[in-house]
């Protein structure tokens, strides 16, 4: 029996509508008849297929929409035209501490966050939060403001990874934090893919891309340029930007 | 249920926040609406003797509308001031507003129950507990729908 896709895109197209004048006024409701959003088209024509336990990295310049197409694929956008299908649950890690509260302790950021996730809090899931950041309990008594960028990372990093998810998405979120935490969140990967869950993986550092990843997609202005193993992909993301230099 | 967990969450994190490194601490919440009733009641319980108990009728409308004007504004402002949580954590936006209308619901309960200790001398009773979060509910809904057909707007405006 072939095996169904966990996540599969169809000819998806995501525009955005932006202000490109930054203040529309009165004057100028009154003097244009123009609208003061512009359509901008950000995904055209996107369509892949990712298999289950596959580790795709995705790849492509700033602006090229990596970001907007994982939003897509967590299901925090929808998309104008075209079909997402997904199979499965999606833990995304989007954004390193978002939705964390400074004003809040770290005990009191870990029950926010699991419940905003849609977790059920309960003491286990504390301790093995606590246990996985190397966090003190003196530390997580303390409010949030206080605490360093490297710490900070760890404990949001800590709380997306708690609870088991079929697809994981993480953007670019290991370059923070020091050299030993840095390990185990390659470690806890490594650990996933051997579960054979799904990882999708933006980084713009190609090395870690071959390393964590065996497939690889590469974004260009919106669309897909290149799809197939990491190391292809990685050597294209490459001479993209040596092409610009001369 | 996710979405009453989600919905608890966030209530939670707004009544916390909003209390908590003030020196008074959580009962700063409630003085501020009482320095209102009390500058009310010195100005103009002189003027209006016409009625009878004054400081029951000031204090049975103040109340409500700190809430509603509390509700609304910050029921506006929430959805632009967590944009980074809806960029990037699945949520439905409409929670913001909900959640910031429920702790001052919380707030709104709070206020009754100081008002009938302080004014009326007595414990709450039921019906005007009742009569309360009737009332209460009511403006909610209002606060909800209005919401609810401007969130697109608001989205773009982000």
């Amino acid at each position: 029996m072939k095996q169904q896709p966990v996540i599969k895109f169809e000819h998806v197209f995501i525009d955005y509508r932006q202000n490109p004048a930054g203040v529309y006024s009165i004057k100028d409701a009154i003097t244009s008849w123009s609208h003061p959003f512009r359509k901008q088209t950000i995904l055209k024509d996107i369509t892949f297929e990712i298999m289950p336990g596959e580790h795709l990295g995705i790849a492509g310049r700033n602006g090229s929409g990596k970001s907007t197409l994982l939003r897509a694929i967590a299901g925090i956008i929808k998309p104008s035209k075209g079909r997402i299908q997904v199979n499965g649950k999606i833990a995304p890690i989007l954004a390193l501490g978002a939705g964390l509260e400074l004003e809040m302790t770290g005990y009191e950021n870990i029950r926010l966050l699991l419940s905003l996730n849609g977790h059920q809090v309960n003491h286990q899931i504390v301790n093995q939060i606590q246990h996985f950041s190397e966090l003190d309990e003196q530390t997580l008594n303390q409010a949030v403001k206080s605490y360093s960028t490297g710490m900070l990372a760890r404990l949001a990093f800590s709380i997306s990874f708690a609870h088991e998810s079929d697809i994981y998405i993480i953007d670019e979120i290991l370059a923070v934090g020091d050299l030993g935490f840095q390990q185990k969140c390659i470690e806890k990967i490594h650990e996933i893919q051997q579960k054979g869950h799904t990882i999708i993986f933006v980084s713009h550092f190609p090395a870690e891309m071959v390393n964590l990843c065996n497939q690889a997609l590469l974004l260009e202005q919106g669309e897909i340029i290149d799809r197939g193993s990491a190391k292809k992909v990685a050597e294209k993301y490459k001479e993209l930007f040596e092409l610009n230099h001369d | 249920m996710q979405f009453f967990r989600q919905l608890y969450a966030l209530t939670k994190r707004n009544v916390t926040i909003r209390y908590k490194h003030s020196l008074l601490g959580f009962i700063w919440g409630f003085i501020k609406p009482l320095l209102y009733l009390f500058i009310f009641i010195i100005i103009f319980s002189a003027q209006f003797t016409s009625i009878s108990n004054y400081v029951l009728y000031t204090t049975s409308g103040l109340i409500f509308w700190f809430f509603f004007a509390n509700m609304t504004s910050q029921g506006a402002y929430s959805i632009i001031a967590s944009s980074g949580i809806i960029k990037s954590l699945k949520l439905q936006t409409i929670l913001f507003p909900l959640a910031e209308g429920m702790s001052e619901l919380f707030n709104l309960c709070f206020m009754q129950l100081i008002r009938q200790v302080l004014y009326e001398n007595r414990h709450p009773d039921l019906q005007v507990l009742l009569t309360c979060s009737f009332l209460s509910i009511g403006s909610f809904m209002v606060g909800y729908f209005i919401f609810h057909r401007l969130k697109n707007q608001f989205i773009t405006a982000i």
